[in-house]
Order: structure tokens, then C-alpha cells, then sequence
């Protein structure tokens, strides 16, 4: 896999917050159909490096390669028109509207033009939608049933179907189990696993362990900023999580002859 | 299945035409303690004069509410624009081709005037509104202080506030009907149930779930009798006013792009989730002038009515 152009290719990225620097130079490659799991503690920098991926922050230093060509991202609009989708923690789904609304959000098909208004295409937006969901092997009744009343495993669901809906060639998640139940918990694994073997590569952020362990290939640990650990997973659960916690409290470190 | 396990799945049809169903209850309450007078056509004809101003700006402020919002002045602002087109007739000698178009524009800015103070100053509607109701209140007084009650003699201006469509009349042929009214009411019931036909093919076509025909049946009865009774009481007395003509035309409109455009769309998603929406690259202060505009706008219309 390592001769192929990795689907996104980080290089030294630093990002600062008036005096808290909270990326000092990050290296992150992501390779095509790849499960990434990126864990760290609280304010390890995490969830920054995934903004800065998904445009909505601008990095200070380094650059980033989408397929080998090298991008610059001003906002999330740049980022999805590269294929970028990010399915946020806290779902960015309107509750108000149904699921084919909340798929096409921003995104409507039209079907004529009158003066301003874009006519939309109702029917082509529904066929689409559980096309999508039957694809992906989403158990929601209807389409047309208001997200207020699906689940919240069902909420996730949705939120990662619409990510996936646009031909996207990296799909980042942020804790995208955080929250869940440990029924709608192995769903969402279930999905996660579903989009690998469609192609899809992925970005998963999460505080739980088993949950990385389970669906990704390889791990990046991040700690006070910095990339601690890049290793594919293998070996036992409990050996896993014992090296994992080691490197997250900063009792071990790979890349300790980069500090400054 | 029995008829009743059906009515029970369908419970969410009468969430959704609760409001149809008070109304109905309001229109026999009245029309019981009234003994009939309620329902006679002279009432129901000057009630829907009366209040065709008011269900205007209900129409923009549905879309405000939708998003978060709330527009305190548009009562005032209703008057002080009904007041400027008043004066601009009598006192400025405008034609009423410039004095409906000024009064429209002038609505429209007060609108974004709102939509400025809400989206880029992040003043909470309530406070900007009721700031706004004060000063509209204020400049209401200002502009009738010489005047007082404003009479226009303008034939056509009057006719949109309180006229009446023409009838063509036939001799012999239902005396004292309004027949232009009851051929409008007629045609909207066919467009009515023709699209729904349509709409149920096409949804059918697809397999996508639709009412069973019994309840499509009973919708359908339901609606064109209701259509048909308020067109046969209106009918009665001098037809179809101006106001109801254009309040009809909002109506259409607006539910229009509510339910059928992206626009609309986007508008509901602002009101559902704001960030969810930015994130998905709506913005949610182009939104929000939009609709405040179109507030603006509508309430200029409620003030010439």
C-alpha cells in the first residue's frame, strides 16, 4: 500500500491559538481504503488536526496533498468539493426536516429554475436517499420520517449516509459513537466497516479503544500536540489498549528525537 | 384491517390538519351562540376583509418564526406604511403606480433594516423589534400629526383595501350570486384535486408509501366541501374582495417556495439546526435578510390593504 499516492498526505502542520500552540508539527498520511484510527487524550490536538483537514481551520505552517496535489482550503465548502466530508460529534443534522431533507442538506437537487428559486426534485432526492441507505445497509422504516424521531444510532447513521453520499474520497468522523447506546455502538461499527469494503477510506476519532481496535488498520496516537505513535493494529485487545494508554499518558513516545 | 386500527395508524393526519379541525369547531361555535349570523355571507364576507392585512404578515411571520425569530414592529410598521402610501396619494399627488411600488420598497428596506440588526449586529430579534415597534410607533404619529385620519378618494387604491372583484352578470341565472367567485371556487377545487391525483400516481410510481384510497377518498371530500362552502358563503353577499384576491396570491406563493424550492428548504434547515446548516454551506445570514426582507415586504402589502 505504501507505493500508492495516499489519499491525504499532512505535512508539518501547525496551528496556534493566541499562545496555546496547539499542533506543533504534525506528519498524517492517509492511504486509499484505509481505516485511520486517531486517538489522544483531551486537547491532545485531535479534533484540530480533523478541522484543519476539513477547511474549517487554516493551518500556520505545513501543507496538505489530497492525491499527491499539494490544496489550500479556506473554508469546509473547499474541503468537500475535494471530497473531504467530515461528520461532526455533534451530528449537524436539523432535526425538523426528514432524512432525504438532511442528506441533500445544502446540496438539493434541482429539477427546474424560477428566477432565484431552484425548483427541487423531490421525488429523484427520495429514490436517492434509500438507494443510499439500502446500500449501506441502513435500518431506517422511511425516508420521509423527521430525524426528531429516529434514534440516536439512527441519527449517526445518517449524518455518516450523507457523508458518504457525494463520491467522497476521505470521510472523517469525530467520535462518531460517543453517545450511543452499545446496541446502535456496533451499528455504527457495522457501517464504518460496510464503507471499507465499498472503497471508502476513513478517519475515526475516537476515546474508545475496542472501538478502534475493531475497525481500523492503523492508529496514530497524538499527545500535547504532537504525533506519538503511527502503527498498524494487530495483536490482542489487551496488549493493544496497555501500548495505546502507555503512549496517550506520554509514558512512551516514537518520535521523541523530533521535540525541539 | 378494520376501519378503526386504520384511523388509528393515521393518528398523525390529524396532528397534521389539527388546525383545519379548530377551525371548523370555531366556525360551528360561533355560528350556534350567533344563531346562523356568523356564517351569513355579509359576515363572513367583511370578516375576510377585515382580517386579510393580519393573515398577511401571518404569512411572513411564519417564516420568521421558522427561523428562530420573532418581528415585534410589523404592527406598527403596517400602519406607518399604510399611512405613507395614504399621504402620497393625497398630499404628494403620487399616481397609485408609484405609490404602491415606494410603499413596497420601503417595507422591503425597514425589512432588512431588521434583518441588518439581527444577522451582522447579533442583536436579539426580541430587543431589535420592540426597538423597532417603538420607533415605527413613534414615526406613525409623526407622519399623521397634521393630518389625522388620512380619506383617499383614489377609486383604485380603495378598491384593493375594500373593493370588491366584478361579476359578469347573467340574467335569470342564480340572482344575487356572485357568479366570477363561484367559477374562481370551482376551478380551485378541480386544480386541487387534480394535482393530488397526480401527485398520488407519481408517489405511487415511485413505491413510496401514500394514504389508502379510502383516506385519500375522505381528504379529498373534505377539502373541496370546505373549499366549496367558503365559496358558495362568499358568493352570497358581494364576492370575492380585492384583499382575500391578494392575501390567495401570497399564500400560493409562499407556500411554494416553502415546500417545493431549495430556498424553502434551506430556509427550514436554518430554523431547525443554524450550525448544521453552516456547515453544510447555507448561509444562514443570507437567510435571515431574506426573510426579514420578505417580512418587510409583506407588511408593506398589509399596510396598503
Amino acid at each position: 500500500m505504501t507505493d500508492a499516492t495516499p489519499v491525504v498526505e499532512m505535512r508539518n502542520i501547525k496551528k496556534n491559538f493566541a499562545a496555546v500552540q496547539a499542533l506543533r508539527g504534525i506528519d498524517l498520511t492517509l492511504h486509499h481504503n484505509e481505516v485511520l484510527g486517531l486517538v489522544g487524550d483531551n486537547a491532545a490536538g485531535k479534533s484540530t488536526l480533523m478541522k484543519v483537514l476539513s477547511g474549517a481551520y487554516i493551518p500556520d505552517e505545513g501543507e496538505i496533498l489530497i492525491e499527491g496535489t499539494k490544496v489550500h482550503m479556506g473554508n469546509p465548502l473547499d474541503a468537500r468539493r475535494l471530497g473531504i466530508e467530515m461528520v461532526y460529534q455533534d451530528l449537524a443534522i436539523a432535526n425538523n426536516l426528514d432524512v432525504t431533507a438532511n442528506v441533500f442538506l445544502g446540496r438539493e437537487a434541482v429539477s427546474s429554475q424560477i428566477g432565484p428559486f431552484g425548483v427541487m426534485d423531490g421525488r429523484l432526492m427520495e429514490r436517492e436517499a434509500q438507494r443510499l441507505l439500502d446500500r449501506l445497509k441502513i435500518d431506517i422504516p422511511s425516508v420521509r420520517l423527521l430525524v426528531e424521531r429516529l434514534s440516536g444510532g439512527q441519527r449517526q447513521a445518517v449524518a455518516i449516509a450523507r457523508a458518504t453520499a457525494f463520491n467522497s474520497k476521505v470521510i472523517i468522523m469525530d467520535e462518531p459513537t460517543a453517545a450511543l447506546s452499545v446496541a446502535a455502538i456496533s451499528k455504527v461499527l457495522d457501517l464504518v466497516r460496510e464503507l471499507k469494503a465499498q472503497g471508502a477510506s476513513i478517519i475515526i476519532i475516537s476515546h474508545r479503544l475496542e472501538d478502534i481496535y475493531s475497525v481500523s488498520d492503523r492508529m496514530v496516537v497524538l499527545r500535547h500536540g504532537r504525533k506519538v505513535r503511527d502503527t498498524p493494529v494487530s495483536g490482542d485487545i489487551d496488549t493493544f489498549r496497555e501500548s495505546v494508554v502507555a503512549y496517550l499518558i506520554g509514558a512512551r513516545n516514537d518520535f521523541a528525537i523530533t521535540t525541539d | 384491517m378494520s376501519f378503526k386500527d386504520q384511523l388509528k395508524a393515521q393518528t398523525h393526519i390529524f396532528r397534521d390538519y389539527g388546525m383545519y379541525i379548530a377551525f371548523v369547531v370555531i366556525v360551528i361555535f360561533f355560528t350556534i351562540t350567533t344563531k346562523g349570523l356568523f356564517i351569513s355571507s355579509r359576515n363572513i364576507g367583511n370578516l375576510v376583509n377585515a382580517t386579510s392585512y393580519i393573515a398577511v404578515l401571518a404569512v411572513g411571520m411564519t417564516l420568521v418564526i421558522v427561523i428562530r425569530h420573532i418581528d415585534l414592529s410589523v404592527g406598527f410598521l403596517a400602519g406607518t406604511l399604510g399611512a405613507v402610501a395614504a399621504i402620497s396619494l393625497k398630499y404628494w399627488l403620487f399616481p397609485v403606480g408609484a405609490s404602491i411600488p415606494v410603499t413596497l420598497a420601503l417595507g422591503t428596506v425597514a425589512g432588512l433594516i431588521t434583518a441588518f440588526l439581527v444577522a451582522q449586529m447579533r442583536i436579539p430579534s426580541f430587543v431589535a423589534t420592540l426597538g423597532g415597534w417603538l420607533f415605527y410607533k413613534g414615526t406613525l404619529q409623526l407622519v399623521t400629526v397634521s393630518t389625522g385620519t388620512i380619506i383617499i378618494e383614489n377609486k383604485l387604491f380603495n378598491a384593493i383595501g375594500n373593493g370588491y372583484i366584478p361579476d359578469i352578470p347573467i340574467p335569470g341565472f342564480l340572482p344575487g350570486v356572485h357568479k366570477v367567485t363561484l367559477l374562481l371556487g370551482i376551478i380551485a377545487i378541480i386544480l386541487f384535486v387534480t394535482s393530488d391525483i397526480n401527485n398520488r400516481r407519481k408517489t405511487q410510481a415511485y413505491n413510496f408509501e401514500f394514504l389508502p384510497m379510502n383516506m385519500f377518498i375522505i381528504k379529498e371530500v373534505f377539502i373541496s366541501a370546505i373549499i366549496a362552502g367558503i365559496t358558495w358563503i362568499l358568493s352570497g353577499y358581494q364576492g370575492l374582495s380585492w384583499a382575500a384576491v391578494v392575501l390567495a396570491i401570497v399564500v400560493i406563493f409562499y407556500s411554494y417556495i416553502t415546500l417545493k424550492t431549495v430556498t424553502g428548504r434551506h430556509i427550514y434547515a436554518v430554523g431547525g439546526n443554524p450550525e448544521a446548516a453552516e456547515l453544510n454551506g447555507i448561509s444562514v445570514r443570507k437567510i435571515t435578510y431574506l426573510v426579514f426582507g420578505a417580512m418587510g415586504f409583506l407588511t408593506a402589502v398589509a399596510g396598503i390593504l
